[in-house]
């Protein structure tokens, strides 16, 4: 981890688009492999191109999908209706912005 | 941790009752006075810039100024902080959290901002249950306000967050620096791994998702990685084209408007738009053209629009295409 001369505390650096194999992302959210290809399978997380390779998003969108299942007892439909629905309020919300 | 009340409206200098146009010319207007890339005085300039920014983020939205507006109406009122968005309920056991650096006002965090928690498993209710000794802390969502030329340049940002336990009350604070990188959109979020809540029994930490937010600029909006720029032309302009110097993020530039230009029709100048990260491509520049009609005519003025129409066979109704 780095410091920028004026700051001591830790900077963190993303890169601009990280992505991460299936292993890793199953260690990375403590879901299995085999889960997450299931939600591969239904359409509630998207590959990065290659069909094995996840980015960040997808680590955030399995955190919600375990969060939905977990809390909420939410099944794959509702689930994915809900992960729908707030993609779409995020993609409207963000038009709004621009237009403001 | 309750924010003193900011006063947006008079951040930007407009009446209660002001319009949305009114509150859009105001925010353009100091904008551009207090933008940092004009302004001699950098630091005070930015400090300023973020405060019209934030208080035009807010008023320009109609529901969070309803929002803003019922909080100011009831801001005396000791029942004012139970309106606070992100307190969550005692029997989560969860930990309040508050940002600093992100370029917003606590006041601004703690009513505005779209901050979240989740991830708290629901087994963890009782804390006496093996979940809740060994349980992954919650990620935390917040919004970061990043100006047009940290999306230009990349930047880093101090940010630190606190967080009050919900059992304890013990409040800790964590300070970082996030890199900002070049040619970020808006809306999307930066990971930065465990720095979210604190997990217990030995679990590890949440992360915190910052998603960011790119300021108004007086001038330039933004989609994806290009870049907008709304280009005023008086009529004659349009219909006989011109060569005019609009600004873009790289300095001025010339650009040619065509003979026989329309309302609306959009300018693309390649590659003068936002970075495509560390490829060296970028997004485009727009200029979208609107035609403004001039608001009073002088006699000479009047006399040429009257013979315009005693010649023209142009008719919007009918024939828009003539």
């Amino acid at each position: 981890m780095n410091t920028t001369p004026e700051n001591d505390s830790p900077v963190y650096d993303p890169e601009h688009q990280s992505t991460y194999t299936l292993d890793v992302v199953a260690k990375i959210t403590g879901v299995s492999s085999q889960t997450i290809l299931h939600y591969q399978e239904h359409g509630l997380i998207r590959p990065s191109g290659n069909s094995r390779v996840f980015d960040d998003e997808a680590v955030r969108t399995l955190r919600r999908i375990e969060h939905l299942r977990q809390n909420c007892e939410a099944n794959l439909s509702g689930i994915k209706l809900i992960l729908d629905l707030m993609e779409e309020v995020d993609r409207l919300q963000a038009s709004l912005r621009s237009r403001r | 941790m309750p924010a003193s009340f900011k006063d947006y409206y008079e951040t930007l200098g407009v009446p209660r009752d002001a319009s949305s146009a009114d509150i859009k010319k105001a925010f353009r207007k100091l904008a551009r006075v207090h933008h940092p890339d004009v302004a001699k005085d950098k630091k005070t300039a930015e400090a300023k810039f973020k405060e019209i920014n934030e208080a035009n983020e807010v008023l320009s939205d109609p529901e969070k100024r309803k929002k803003y507006d019922d909080l100011g109406a009831h801001w005396d009122s000791p029942h004012h902080s139970q309106r606070q968005s992100r307190q969550e309920t005692p029997q989560d056991f969860g930990q309040e959290f508050n940002f600093g650096g992100t370029g917003f006002s606590d006041f601004f965090e703690q009513h505005f901002s779209g901050g979240s928690r989740y991830g708290f498993p629901g087994g963890a209710r009782d804390p006496s249950s093996a979940a809740a000794r060994e349980r992954r802390g919650s990620d935390i969502e917040g919004d970061i306000l990043v100006s047009l030329d940290e999306v230009m340049h990349g930047a880093v940002r101090p940010v630190s967050l606190q967080m009050a336990n919900g059992r304890s009350g013990k409040v800790e604070e964590h300070s970082f620096q996030v890199r900002i990188p070049a040619g970020v959109t808006d809306g999307k979020r930066i990971r930065v791994p465990g720095q979210g809540e604190r997990g217990s029994g030995g679990a590890p930490a949440g992360d915190l998702y910052l998603r960011v937010r790119h300021a108004a600029h007086p001038d330039f909006h933004t989609e994806g990685h290009d870049l907008y720029y709304d280009l005023d032309l008086a009529p004659w302009e349009a219909v006989l084209g011109a060569d005019l110097t609009v600004p873009t993020l790289d300095g001025s530039i010339k650009l040619r408007v065509p003979p026989g230009s329309e309302n609306g029709q959009q300018l693309r100048v390649r590659g003068l738009g936002l970075p495509k990260g560390k490829s060296g491509e970028r997004g485009d520049y727009h200029a979208t053209i609107t035609v403004h009609m001039p608001p009073k005519s002088s006699a000479g003025e009047r006399e040429l629009w009257e013979k315009l129409r005693s010649i023209s066979k142009f008719n919007p109704r009918t024939n828009p295409s003539a």
